[in-house]
């Protein structure tokens, strides 16, 4: 994405620094990552499992929890659950060495507003914290393209639990998959970078149904729901 | 000359199990002594020819006291009884001995002890009276069957070691092989059964008059106590077997990682030990084995280009490789590919070489979408671009190896750039919706 945001000089002297939440089990990964996002973020806590989570977000108050999807005792998708409906939630954007399927539409759809594989480098995951903490999704070209394979229903019907996108949506994420930025995809669609954005937002809207009964159903009868033991 | 066979038994069991190793080792050559000859055939073992021979005459003391009323009959009965005693207590004299030096060996010795007391008991029957005499017999004959068990779990105990200790479902059926039938706790259940019947037969002398009733309730209640003892042990043989069925296919899908583990991830790691001094072959090893053993973890045969996803999968590996660049790749849907599909994977081929020549540095996305009658790929890259009106002699391999093959198969391609605005190429081939679409 194009919208990384440069560090250092050019920011404004006493800009609050993003505060961010650590969720992941290795604890030589969170050590990585504290020591790539010291620039630009503030580490405010860690954790290694979902409650932990929980109690680290209810304390800190964080901005923005970068959040594992395997983690022991019920995985990302048990924080993102324990939080949903919690009055000022941070925005989550989840990190996994997975880039199956299986393991990022139903992140996105209990909450997460984007999803990065742990080998994305340094400049592209500050962008998607940026992102993800101005309210926006952050879309990788792989998770555009499962968004999009995960709105067109198998059978012809359309699905009755998610409201269909819209021919524009359908293009902005055809474009993202395709690696196009926001800008780029505007230039080509002639509407704005900030219409752009709307998109993906509605699609994210679209894409996390408010009852977790929904999500279950919606993912099990695509084949989404992992084993217990992958949990 | 025994000892042979009892070391083929419990030394493979000790290697397999290192926490038991060091009992097993230490009691294995004795203790094991009694139950490997079962193996070869019981009838050579004198401990057991010992216990059938004292359990068939408890049975005929029991069947002589219960057929006849006779003072004759009761008299030749308790011969028997008695002769039986001392048959058994030889018999169970050596693993008390061996039980008594290892540890626990305290409640073999209170079971003798008492055993004894009752033994007394018995041979002051006629001052005591019949019933008395009947029941201190049966309880003598529940102990005597309690304690083999007991010498039996003990036995297998130390041979298990810590670990079986647990539980005494592992104590009942630990032993590597299936099958094999705990003799010693066998006959101590058939004398508890035995002793079960004879409290029954005597009771019930008591309470009905009527023979009938008194041999149904005799065999009912022998019915019962045989069902309760054998019922664990059915369980116990089938909880070995299955076991063992568990350790062996959890030892074989160990051997496949491990296998698979050596071929991939241990060679990849000798590699970067070796190439430390180049960052970029270290990135490069790095990600090719994350890729093997990603799609390996998912469950995707490694080498599939058989299909459209496959294919395209490998060919973007290929480009990675011989480029030295990342790509990212995602395929919706799937299909079997066949000679008009390969070219579309040619294409594609090509036209990713083409990003990674003309827009080093970036990474080059690759989206398809696989249906049942349209297969489509974009391959964009965030490079340069160029005036597509003003095409190069060099960029000729675009239209050739591209456009013009795809024209061939009966598909499309189109490429979209401009300079600074990166490239994009479009391959579309019509599928024929046929009879095994995906």
């Amino acid at each position: 994405m194009t919208t990384e945001r440069e560090p250092g000089p050019a920011e404004p002297v006493g800009t609050v620094r993003t505060r961010v939440v650590l969720v992941d089990d290795h604890q030589l990964f969170r050590a990585g990552v504290r020591a790539e996002l010291a620039q630009v973020c503030e580490v405010v806590g860690e954790a290694a499992t979902p409650a932990e989570a929980v109690a680290v977000i209810a304390r800190t108050e964080p901005d923005v929890v970068l959040l594992d999807v395997h983690l022991p005792e019920g995985g990302g998708l048990a924080v993102l659950e324990a939080l949903r409906d919690a009055p000022s939630a941070p925005a989550f954007l989840a990190l996994s060495v997975s880039d199956a399927s299986e393991d990022v539409v139903p992140m996105v759809r209990a909450g997460a507003r984007g999803y990065v594989t742990k080998t994305i480098d340094t400049p592209s995951l500050l962008a998607a914290i940026e992102q993800v903490r101005r309210g926006d999704a952050y879309f990788s070209p792989r998770l555009a393209a499962f968004v999009l394979a995960a709105f067109s229903a198998p059978q012809p019907s359309a699905d009755p639990e998610l409201d269909q996108l819209t021919a524009r949506e359908r293009e902005v994420l055809h474009h993202l998959a395709r690696g196009y930025a926001y800008k780029r995809i505007a230039a080509r669609l002639a509407i704005s970078p900030r219409t752009v954005e709307a998109h993906v937002s509605s699609v994210l809207r679209k894409l996390q149904l408010s009852s977790r009964h929904e999500l279950s159903h919606w993912a099990a009868t695509r084949g989404l729901l992992q084993t217990s033991e992958d949990g | 000359v025994r000892d042979q066979p009892g070391r083929g038994v419990s030394v493979p069991q000790a290697l397999a199990r290192p926490s038991g190793t060091e009992t097993a080792m230490a009691t294995g050559p004795t203790d094991a002594e009694p139950i490997a000859p079962a193996a070869r055939g019981r009838g050579a073992d004198p401990h057991w020819r010992m216990t059938a021979a004292t359990g068939s005459a408890l049975l005929g003391a029991l069947v002589l006291s219960l057929g006849t009323s006779a003072p004759g009959g009761r008299l030749a009965a308790g011969g028997v009884l008695a002769g039986a005693v001392a048959g058994l207590v030889a018999q169970l004299a050596p693993p008390a001995v061996q039980a008594v030096r290892a540890e626990g060996g305290r409640v073999v010795v209170a079971a003798l002890v008492l055993l004894g007391a009752l033994g007394v008991a018995g041979l002051l029957g006629p001052v005591l009276g019949d019933a008395l005499v009947a029941l201190a017999g049966a309880a003598f004959l529940a102990l005597c069957g309690l304690a083999l068990i007991a010498t039996d779990l003990h036995h297998r105990t130390t041979q298990a070691g810590a670990r079986a200790r647990r539980s005494p479902w592992q104590q009942m059926t630990f032993r590597a092989r299936a099958g094999v039938l705990p003799w010693r706790s066998a006959v101590g259940a058939v004398l508890a059964v035995t002793a079960a019947t004879l409290v029954a037969a005597v009771v019930g002398t008591q309470l009905a008059s009527d023979t009938t009733a008194l041999a149904l309730l005799v065999a009912g209640v022998a019915l019962v106590a045989m069902a309760v003892v054998a019922l664990p042990v059915v369980i116990g043989l089938a909880a070995t077997a299955d076991r063992a069925r568990l350790a062996q296919a959890r030892d074989q899908e160990r051997q496949r990682v491990a296998a698979h583990l050596h071929d991939s991830v241990l060679q990849t790691l000798s590699l970067v030990q070796r190439q430390a001094h180049d960052p970029a072959a270290v990135t490069r090893l790095a990600r090719q084995q994350e890729r093997a053993l990603r799609s390996w973890m998912a469950g995707r045969p490694e080498a599939t280009p058989d299909t459209f996803a496959g294919a395209l999968h490998a060919v973007a590996e290929a480009v990675e490789t011989e480029e030295d660049i990342d790509v990212d790749v995602t395929v919706l849907g799937d299909g079997p590919l066949d000679a008009r599909g390969e070219a579309f994977v040619a294409a594609a081929r090509e036209a990713l070489r083409n990003a990674a020549r003309h827009a080093p540095g970036t990474t080059p996305v690759v989206f398809a979408e696989i249906g049942p009658d349209r297969a489509a790929a974009w391959i964009r890259d965030d490079g340069p671009g160029f005036d597509p009106d003003a095409v190069l002699d060099e960029r000729r391999g675009l239209r050739d190896a591209i456009v013009a093959r795809m024209a061939g198969v009966g598909g499309r391609a189109a490429v979209e750039t401009a300079p600074g605005e990166g490239t994009e190429i479009a391959l579309e081939l019509p599928l024929r919706a046929g009879p095994s679409r995906a």
